[in-house]
């Protein structure tokens, strides 16, 4: 998996939205570094992000389930933004993203089935 | 209304392209679809997308034909487009516009679809066959096209479907309020430091900066412009020593300097030289190709409060977030960003955001530089 902050490669597989700030991005890269690289995981936040925290995340959630051909996304947060899967769904929810099935994979990550008006998408929360 | 505005002019607050499509010219083998243009336009997209193709197309209009030359630049329109891409060259092999046409062959098709109302005058016979004079008749116009051919090396301009000479094409462009010597139809600034030395020369004439210094604009320039975005107590342009230069106020021990405009930071000198030169050309349409080269965010403010202050059609290519920030912040009416992209066959799509678009998606964190991958158009 390659992770892209840019734009330096042909349309993302998949979007990335960190809540947390810099140090995420790159421990993910590091760890994308370990898979094949047939896959684009891209994190489209500006140089300078507006905020952290699960709103800012459930924000760009929303904003690109309208505007982007992309159903798949991965959403890092610390514990201390969303410290249940009820508090993240209700913030997804204030935001017009409404939670239809949630799967537990590990503990503290979850695959969520998400709706917004007739947009459907798969975000991995962890 | 600011002094930047058209007072009495026709087309007042009016978009002068409404819609502009492409054919192989270029870089762009064609448009996916027509270009809708609002009155301020911004142009966003990867390198070599065609944001430049599209300013450089838009400013075709000022007059394709060749022959005559209007300001600033003291070249025609068609010329001064294919030597910014090695034409010089192109034209001592005989090929004098074949850069402009996609893959160098063929013929590039440019067609504008205009906001205002235009007319023009085409010669006409009158009368029976026998005894027929020639004389002209009024008609109105919708839309221009312009076709460059690579290897006829020839020009053509049709209104609505019927071929223009120059001047029925001049006619047309007086009946917008546009004059080919003195007030052009649209003003293109490349991203070239050459075209800035021709502003330059062209600014230090001495009928153009008496007009600038009688209407006050060489104040202007520097009091409403450049003096919020910088450090330095400048209060005019004025030319010293044949040399055309800022003057700035230090202290009452040291009195005035005479700063050079050559001596300048870059941002400053071009906005300083755009400035006077749109206050006195007062095109329709200005196409300002890399707004944000050398500016800090605070002298783009200061250009974006400008430019969305006048009432011309303004269409400019970016590729800074500080841009995008910025419009939303000075909010020019009728304003929309035009998000390019280009298939590997070379037809452009685009998606128009507006304002409110903009600033969602920079709210959500989100880059819209970032995304135009996967923009849904």
């Amino acid at each position: 998996m390659n992770v892209i902050e840019g734009e330096l490669t042909p349309a993302a597989h998949a979007y990335a939205l960190i809540g947390n700030g810099r140090r995420d991005i790159r421990i993910l890269k590091a760890i994308a570094e370990k898979y094949d690289h047939s896959k684009t995981l891209r994190a489209p936040q500006p140089p300078i992000s507006p905020g952290t925290g699960l709103t800012i995340v459930a924000r760009s959630l929303a904003k690109l389930m309208d505007q982007v051909a992309v159903s798949r996304y991965l959403i890092i947060i610390d514990r201390e933004h969303a410290k249940s899967l009820q508090e993240a769904e209700e913030k997804l929810r204030e935001h017009g993203v409404n939670i239809t099935s949630a799967e537990k994979l590990t503990e503290g990550s979850w695959l969520l089935k998400a709706k917004r008006d007739s947009r459907k998408a798969e975000v991995i929360l962890l | 209304m600011g002094g930047s505005c058209f007072h009495g002019d026709r087309i007042l607050g009016s978009a002068v392209v409404r819609e502009l499509d492409i054919t192989e010219f270029r870089g762009i083998r064609r448009l996916a679809k027509p270009l809708e243009l609002s009155s301020f336009n911004v142009l966003i997209g990867r390198n070599n997308v065609g944001k430049t193709a599209v300013l450089e197309a838009l400013y075709m209009l000022t007059m394709p034909l060749p022959h005559t030359i209007p300001p600033p630049y003291g070249r025609g329109v068609v010329d001064f487009i294919a030597e910014k891409h090695g034409g010089s060259a192109a034209r001592e092999q005989g090929r004098k516009w074949s850069l402009l046409v996609y893959g160098y062959a063929g013929t590039a098709v440019l067609k504008y679809r205009l906001g205002v109302k235009a007319k023009t005058s085409i010669p006409t016979k009158i009368g029976s066959c026998a005894e027929a004079a020639l004389g002209f008749k009024e008609v109105s116009i919708e839309s221009i096209q312009v076709e460059i051919s690579s290897e006829r090396d020839l020009l053509r301009v049709l209104a609505d479907g019927v071929e223009l000479e120059s001047s029925s094409y001049e006619s047309f462009l007086a009946s917008m309020g546009a004059d080919l010597k003195r007030s052009p139809i649209a003003l293109y600034v490349p991203n070239d430091s050459s075209a800035y030395a021709q502003i330059s020369s062209y600014v230090m004439r001495d009928d153009v900066f008496s007009w600038i210094e009688k209407e006050g604009a060489h104040r202007r320039a520097v009091q409403d412009i450049i003096a919020p975005a910088v450090y330095d107590k400048f209060t005019e342009v004025t030319i010293r020593r044949n040399e055309l230069c800022v003057r700035k106020e230090v202290s009452e021990e040291i009195g005035p300097l005479y700063i050079g405009v050559g001596s300048l930071g870059e941002g400053v000198k071009r906005v300083l030289l755009i400035y006077m030169l749109v206050e006195y050309l007062k095109p329709k349409l200005l196409l300002w190709d890399d707004l944000e080269v050398a500016a800090h965010p605070s002298l783009l403010e200061s250009v974006l409060r400008w430019l969305a202050s006048s009432r011309r059609q303004v269409v400019v290519s970016t590729h800074s977030i500080d841009v995008l920030h910025t419009i939303t912040v000075v909010r020019p009416r009728d304003c929309r960003v035009l998000v390019l992209r280009k298939s590997p066959q070379d037809v452009m799509e685009y998606k128009a955001l507006t304002l409110d678009d903009i600033e969602d998606i920079l709210e959500s964190g989100v880059d819209p530089r970032k995304i135009i991958e996967e923009l849904e158009l």
